[in-house]
């Protein structure tokens, strides 16, 4: 858990502050913005896998059931989301620091960016929920539900509907979804907090054009 | 107002109906809190001239006021009082909620990130008893939502939806004309 939450602020302390510095650590303990989501949600995580596999409640597990217990209502209050703790979030993630996330997908990959105004959920109808794979962007106001994946290295443009499985590298945009780019790099994206973008703002390549 | 919370409260009961499920909805149902919050302000608002009720709306308006405060500051509820809300109300997550100028029947969904209503006191929305609303719905302007439709997540709506009408999309489009929403509600 631990290893995990330093990948996180490691990850979020290189977006906000891409000049560094030693004061960028003081700024990540002085507004955690997702970072206070992300803790309170690997908490909830470990103390689940923990049950899971046995272990009894013991002082040291009773204390942490209490500090995720307030942790979790801090992210209810200050960043208005839910993020369920049985959701598997691998090391190294970024949520918006402006909240409004409810998100109960069932697998998160390793360097997604997850930006404010977000649900990922479940499709009340088949009971289905998201896997969303590695170095992902999402943008705000995105609704993604239902047994889907997103493929490794997908972007989801700010103020999506999306209910079907799009590939790895592709660009989706509208509501309902439409696919308007395949075979794209998102690192650009990802190498910054900016989240005001949309498709005609997207370089086009010859081999990035939708089939 | 006390029929009009007991049957919101019991939405948010699945199974149980024990005391103890009751405590739990109550602590742990941030929408049912600001539901019970609001069904306070809308007795408070009808008995508003009744002077004869002074002695005790005017201590409660020093409750309400605090009360929906809270619950618009640390969950981003606002149901306000303008909106005519039925019975049984179920609020499935919370953040970014705005309800005002509107009409909702018994028995409705809403959820999160949702706008319902006008700024203006007419021409607001009105809803038909048992309709799903899921979250991101955006639905202003003048239109009727018949009984039973069902609104998927993310759907702007701008015009009138026929009741048991499953709607989706921006614009929203009838999806179904026939949707049976009894097993999401």
């Amino acid at each position: 858990m631990w290893s995990a939450l330093r990948a996180d602020a490691a990850l979020i302390r290189r977006l906000r502050y891409p000049q560094g510095g030693a004061w960028s650590a003081l700024g990540l303990w002085l507004r955690p913005g997702g970072l206070l989501i992300l803790f309170a949600q690997r908490l909830g995580h470990e103390l689940r896998t923990r049950r899971a596999a046995g272990a009894r409640w013991t002082p040291a597990l009773l204390t942490m059931r209490v500090v995720e217990h307030f942790a979790t209502y801090a992210v209810v209050v200050f960043a208005k989301s839910d993020v369920l703790s049985s959701i598997v979030i691998e090391p190294g993630v970024y949520l918006g620091d402006l909240g409004h996330l409810i998100i109960g997908a069932q697998r998160i990959g390793s360097g997604t960016m997850i930006h404010h105004r977000i649900t990922i959920g479940m499709n009340l109808a088949d009971k289905g929920k998201p896997t969303i794979g590695a170095n992902v962007w999402i943008g705000p106001g995105t609704v993604i539900y239902g047994n889907i994946t997103l493929g490794d290295g997908a972007t989801v443009l700010p103020g999506t509907v999306l209910t079907k499985s799009i590939p790895a590298g592709a660009v989706v945009q509208g509501n309902p979804a439409r696919v308007v780019r395949i075979g794209f790099d998102n690192a650009a994206l990802r190498a910054s907090t900016n989240y005001d973008i949309d498709a005609a703002s997207l370089p086009v390549s010859a081999e990035a054009q939708p089939a | 107002m006390r029929a009009a919370m007991s049957a919101d409260v019991r939405r948010y009961l699945r199974d149980s109906t024990s005391r103890g499920a009751v405590v739990q909805a109550l602590l742990q149902q941030y929408g049912l809190q600001a539901t019970l919050v609001y069904r306070l302000g809308r007795e408070l608002r009808r008995r508003r001239w009744q002077f004869w009720w002074w002695p005790l709306t005017l201590p409660g308006w020093l409750l309400y006021w605090p009360a929906a405060l809270f619950v618009r500051a640390a969950y981003g509820i606002r149901l306000g009082l303008s909106a005519d809300i039925g019975a049984g109300l179920y609020v499935g997550h919370f953040g970014g909620i705005e309800l005002t100028h509107c009409t909702l029947g018994p028995g409705c969904n809403i959820g999160e990130q949702t706008r319902i209503g006008t700024r203006t006191a007419t021409d607001g929305p009105r809803l038909g008893e048992r309709v799903w609303l899921g979250g991101h719905v955006v639905i202003t302007g003048n239109l009727s939502i018949g009984d039973g439709a069902t609104v998927g997540a993310g759907a702007h709506v701008s015009s009138d939806v026929p009741p048991r009408a499953l709607i989706m999309g921006n614009p929203a489009r009838v999806m179904s004309r026939d949707y049976d929403n009894s097993a999401i509600l």
